[in-house]
């Protein structure tokens, strides 16, 4: 079960975080991208072509949900919410951008959690011969 | 005497003396003869001395003269100058003189009827004149003494009755005298007095009686019977009975005021004899009490009031005097102690409140130097669960040295005052967690993910593994081997199992500060309970560590129970942890003494839906009842518990159901805990 032909961002301002979570996915072929802030990962996004941006909540520059609006407007990349908030609920405008509960996933995570969503995301985009 | 033999006889005279006064024998002759023939008896004289000494005579020998017949003219002493002197003697007075004149001495007689003779007769004499003459005068005479005698009669009569009057007059005055005097310091008595006669009917009533009973004159009074100024007539003739038998009666009664009003006296009757000792009457005396017994009732009253102040106090009030004798001991002292007011009266304190004896000394001190003592949190022998204050205080009264105990039983507030803290342990631990998850998660994911990564990339099971291996040259079996032998794996599986215990406390810690965003919705307590119950039987977690089919779950749910409005994932945690927390207490009972159960209630109560959750395991001592509560207060094995369910659960309920939770517990009886949520959720 390979994914070599998405591209991920991860962004959060843990640095041990973001790391852990690319050699996770590395050792699924997807080809990550790591920003530790807010900023710098819009301008990840306006370069590569990125399918999924998994991104923290609090970071220094600006939250995550900022960071969403930020990026929505020139990106149709797709999103998990990965939050160190246990009780983290979802707003409305969220809700609108097609981002739902199952887009939540709690630190510290099951890295298995993020395959399955990408699974369940990207499914149709997997190739088995690698 | 003589006069009335006289009067019983016939008026023939024999016996009528008579006696002739003349100078001429012839004359007296001519007299004489007549009257001897007619029956009477005769006494001569033939001159005026003579004619007096033989009236004299006749006078002294009882004998007197019943008619004088006395010549005016004749030598010596003349018929007038006679008469005077014979009247001049004495019991003469009465004895009619007629004058014997001759014709042509007429005109003398003028001097003769002023001098007092009756009559005269002219001589010549002619007997049938001379007799009818002497006749008439000696029957006007005897007429006269007659009227004499009964005027003496009469007389004698009038003085004695004047003499009886008069006696009598006096003692009559004495009397009534004596009876002003009397009535006068009855009337000026201030006491109300009544005299009655022997009906009990009213001959007497003083003006201090008159005044109270409302009348304004004795005789508005007199004359009515005794009996009809009260209203206690049962009493009342209950009282003269005893009267009668013992001579005095007293009592309190009510009496009837003239204008009806009712009163209260205090009445004190008494007979009254005569002389002879016989009853003739009853004296009543009274005393207004009225103002007496008003004042009593309002004592009373008062009394009442104040008893009824310290009674409903919440305190055990216990009042001891300087001799360390109870004086007041209230309703609260009672519920405590187990001892009635009546019991303790007058008893020694330390003699029937043990309890005391450690106070006696601050007792005695506070009496002597009027000081305040308080004790705060004693636990007293009679009541060993509960907890008490003391206040020794002494009376503000100087004089009095006197003490009041206040024993405050705190169990309750102390309870409260726990609560509250509990909760704000709560509220600051909640904040905390808050801020704390955040950053401890973060650390946390690094340990976590490293790990997940590092037992991923040691595993054979991962193709890339074992070419990055070959490509190094390293043997993976052997490098699989050196990580079982040197243990590797197994710290490895620590270190993750560990990360995620430190996950899970975070994310307990975290519901602390939860602003649950979704709203309370109306819910079916019942079927909800049901759910638990079922979702408890089949939990995985839950079979793995206690087989519930082992336990008897017992539903007492109480119908018709209306929806409770509350959040049913957020019950559906605190009663699911109670649930385990019963099935573990139960296993980690050693003995056993009934069959495992778990009772699940579910009642109704005026503002409260109430749920309870007991088990029939080990029970709690107190203290852990007292802590049960607190964040990371766990009794289980480290590495079982958290020590956040229950504090998780009471901060639910409390602070996201305005609702209580609280548990009893008997040790080695079980534990009860008790969830009590409002049927109205306050507005927050």
């Amino acid at each position: 079960m390979m994914f070599s032909n998405i591209n991920v961002l991860i962004v959060d301002d843990e640095r041990v975080i973001r790391e852990m979570l690319q050699d996770f996915l590395e050792d699924y072929e997807i080809t990550v991208y790591l920003s530790g802030t807010g900023k710098e990962a819009l301008q990840k996004l306006e370069k590569h072509p990125i399918h999924l941006t998994i991104v923290d909540l609090r970071m220094d520059d600006m939250t995550g949900i900022e960071f969403i609006h930020k990026a929505k407007i020139n990106s149709d990349t797709k999103y998990l919410i990965y939050t160190g908030s246990t009780d983290y609920t979802l707003s409305g405008d969220l809700l609108e951008l097609g981002i739902t509960q199952q887009d939540v996933l709690f630190k510290p995570a099951n890295m298995m959690f993020f395959i399955d969503a990408i699974e369940r995301m990207f499914g149709d985009r997997k190739n088995e011969n690698k | 005497m003589k006069e009335e033999n006289n009067n019983t006889r016939s008026p023939e005279s024999e016996s009528k003396n008579i006696v002739i006064v003349d100078d001429m024998p012839k004359n007296i002759q001519v007299i004489g003869t007549v009257l001897q023939n007619n029956g009477y008896l005769i006494n001569i004289a033939h001159n005026g001395p003579k004619a007096i000494t033989l009236v004299e005579k006749m006078l002294e020998t009882q004998k007197p003269p019943d008619l004088i017949l006395l010549d005016i003219l004749m030598p010596e002493m003349d018929g007038f100058e006679t008469y005077t002197k014979i009247k001049g003697l004495p019991g003469s007075e009465e004895i009619p003189i007629i004058f014997l004149s001759a014709v042509t001495e007429t005109k003398k007689m003028v001097e003769g009827f002023k001098l007092g003779a009756v009559d005269y007769i002219t001589k010549p004499i002619a007997s049938e004149e001379l007799l009818l003459r002497i006749k008439t005068h000696l029957t006007l005479r005897e007429l006269h003494q007659k009227i004499a005698a009964n005027n003496k009669i009469l007389e004698k009569t009038v003085a004695l009755r004047t003499q009886e009057l008069t006696q009598k007059n006096r003692i009559l005055e004495a009397e009534i005298k004596k009876r002003k005097e009397k009535e006068f310091v009855i009337d000026s008595a201030s006491s109300p007095i009544i005299i009655t006669n022997i009906d009990e009917t009213i001959t007497y009533a003083n003006p201090a009686f008159l005044k109270l009973w409302g009348y304004k004159e004795k005789n508005e009074i007199t004359g009515t019977k005794f009996i009809n100024h009260f209203t206690e007539t049962t009493e009342l003739e209950n009282g003269l009975g005893e009267l009668k038998l013992k001579g005095k009666w007293e009592n309190e009664i009510q009496a009837v005021k003239k204008d009806g009003n009712i009163f209260d006296v205090n009445i004190s009757l008494s007979i009254v004899y005569d002389k002879l000792k016989h009853p003739v009457g009853l004296t009543a005396t009274f005393i207004d009490i009225s103002q007496r017994k008003r004042v009593l009732t309002e004592l009373a009253k008062t009394k009442q009031t104040l008893d009824n102040i310290i009674n409903s106090m919440p305190s055990a009030i216990i009042g001891i005097d300087s001799d360390h004798r109870i004086v007041q001991w209230n309703l609260e002292a009672e519920k405590i102690t187990n001892i009635t007011a009546e019991y303790a009266g007058n008893k020694k304190l330390t003699d029937i409140f043990p309890d005391m004896s450690k106070y006696v000394d601050k007792i005695k001190l506070s009496i002597n130097n009027h000081k305040i003592y308080k004790f705060e949190k004693i636990i007293l022998d009679i009541a060993e669960t509960r907890i008490f204050d003391l206040i020794i205080y002494p009376l503000a009264e100087n004089e009095i040295k006197a003490v009041v105990l206040r024993i405050d039983d705190i169990t309750k507030r102390k309870k409260l005052e726990e609560m509250i803290i509990q909760s704000e342990k709560m509220m600051s631990v909640g904040g905390l967690a808050a801020g704390m998850a955040h950053e401890i998660n973060n650390p946390l994911s690094g340990i976590s993910q490293s790990i997940q990564n590092f037992i991923r990339r040691s595993s054979p099971d991962f193709p890339k593994n074992i070419e990055v291996a070959d490509a190094c040259g390293l043997d993976f079996n052997a490098f699989q081997i050196y990580m079982e032998k040197r243990k590797l794996k197994k710290y490895l599986k620590i270190i993750q199992d560990s990360s995620d215990r430190a996950a899970k406390i975070v994310a307990n810690m975290l519901q602390f500060s939860r602003r649950s965003e979704s709203k309370p919705v109306d819910t079916n307590l019942p079927a909800l309970l049901d759910k638990i119950i079922e979702l408890a039987s089949v939990d995985y977690d839950l079979k793995k560590k206690y087989d519930f089919r082992q336990f008897q779950i017992i539903r007492e749910f109480e119908e018709d129970l209306a929806e409770v409005p509350c959040l049913p994932m957020e019950i559906e945690q605190v009663l699911l942890n109670l649930l385990k927390n019963a099935a573990q207490a139960i296993k980690d009972q050693k003995k056993r003494e009934a069959e495992p159960c778990i009772r699940i209630g579910l009642y109704r109560e005026d503002k409260w839906v109430r749920i309870e959750v007991e088990d029939n395991g080990p029970g709690m001592t107190p203290e852990t009842c007292n802590r049960i509560f607190e964040p990371f207060y766990t009794t289980k094995p480290p590495g079982i518990g958290t020590g956040l369910g229950l504090s998780v659960s009471y901060f639910i309920i409390t602070h996201n159901h305005d609702g209580e939770m609280f548990v009893r517990s008997t040790p080695e009886k079980g534990s009860c805990f008790t969830i009590r949520l409002p049927w109205k959720r306050r507005v927050k």
